[in-house]
């Protein structure tokens, strides 16, 4: 066995969810901890919130009362979502997914306590996976003092000290590829991506994804029209304090473009998404539809 | 109204509603809804951390580097290795 084999890993890649997770330490040996520390949170996470599962605590919210009392982990989940839905004054909304009336103004959430709309339905998946990366990186960094960086599905999230040259994260437009990438470092906080090149859908409860290029019908959902979002951008990578701030700005950037298309504004007035990033400070990387490439902010060009 | 009034408002309500449970919850939340709406009421709907502003999503600043940028890694030279040295993860849609 060579040096270099021997040397404990400080990287693990594995499949989750229909993609691709991936963790990394900086004190080797704490990687199998790790990994173990994160399968089973991500378990307890799926349980609660997971609309792929009938029996998952939110399907069974969303198909009983409108009054129900939440464990503490959806409750927490839910009160992400809809912290999210006012930041981004509702360009990321927890109800559109599901056909169904209202939005996330008829949800009210007190502690565990929800009531919502006759017709709403909750589906966390815009900001579950984001917030679930943040969560297993403190749970990981608190519980073994390891520096950590944990991805799932392309939103990356640190915590703890951070390896001497920052953590290398690549960039794509579909974190499953190999192809066009480009590389940045971070010393914190999240990075996400969002974009309209990949497309999700289910088949027999499973979900499934499928590559292609726009304009095709992807998962990002405008709440105004409740459709997939087309538009001047197709990807939109943020850097921010935190995974689900940077999933909330890369989202809410591409469906600000959609709006922008869709009451057929000038190309001057498309520029609103990133006028509402540099607004909050926050450091991106912006793919047109004809793949050009805009930075915002910190963002290395 | 301010924020802690609007929020300990809403909290007693949706207390209210859940002793009620489900239809008749559903019922007078529409009420109240339509009710807050002509008191000018802003929406404050999360009222776990009722301090938590809306700015606070993007409170800190994050600037990420590239080893393009020269600064941070040294351009040109051979890269250490170790944590970080290689790829630690990937972003991309989902």
């Amino acid at each position: 066995m060579s040096a270099l084999s021997a040397a404990p890993r400080t990287v693990a890649d594995f499949a989750l969810w229909g993609g691709r997770a991936s963790i990394a330490v900086t004190e080797p040996g704490q990687l199998q901890p790790a990994m173990r520390l994160v399968s089973e949170e991500l378990g307890r996470i799926e349980r609660a919130a997971s609309t792929y599962r009938a029996d998952s605590e939110l399907v069974r919210i969303n198909r009983g009362d409108t009054a129900a009392q939440l464990s503490p982990l959806l409750a927490e989940m839910v009160a992400v979502s809809l912290r999210v839905a006012r930041a981004t004054g509702g360009l990321v909304d927890p109800t559109v997914t599901h056909p169904g009336t209202g939005t996330w103004r008829d949800v009210f959430l007190d502690g565990p306590m929800l009531v919502r709309g006759g017709g709403v339905r909750l589906d966390l998946g815009a900001t579950a996976k984001a917030w679930a990366a943040d969560r297993c990186a403190t749970l990981v960094h608190q519980a073994l003092g390891t520096g950590v960086l944990v991805g799932l599905l392309g939103d990356l999230s640190a915590a703890g000290p951070a390896p001497e040259l920052g953590w290398r994260i690549d960039v794509a437009e579909d974190h499953r590829s190999q192809d066009d990438t480009v590389s940045i470092r971070i010393g914190s906080g999240g990075v996400a991506t969002s974009s309209t090149t990949t497309r999700r859908h289910r088949d027999a409860g499973r979900s499934v994804v499928v590559t292609g290029v726009p304009p095709c019908s992807n998962h990002i959902v405008d709440p105004l029209t409740r459709r997939s979002v087309t538009g001047r951008w197709r990807t939109v990578s943020v850097a921010a304090d935190s995974c689900v701030g940077a999933n909330a700005a890369s989202t809410a950037a591409l469906v600000l473009g959609n709006r922008a298309a869709l009451w057929g504004v000038s190309t001057l007035h498309t520029e609103e998404s990133v006028e509402w990033l540099l607004d909050r400070g926050l450091s991106a990387r912006l793919i047109d539809a004809e793949g050009q490439i805009t930075t915002v902010g910190g963002w290395p060009r | 109204m301010d924020r802690s009034e609007e929020a300990r408002r809403r909290a007693m309500t949706i207390a209210v509603l859940s002793a009620l449970g489900g239809a008749a919850a559903t019922g007078l939340l529409m009420g109240g809804l339509a009710l807050a709406d002509q008191d000018g009421a802003t929406t404050d709907q999360t009222t776990t951390d009722p301090t938590v502003t809306d700015d606070d999503l993007w409170s800190g600043q994050t600037s990420p580097w590239s080893d393009d940028d020269g600064s941070d890694s040294g351009s040109g030279s051979s890269v250490p290795q170790g944590p970080g040295s290689g790829s630690s993860g990937r972003t991309g849609g989902s």
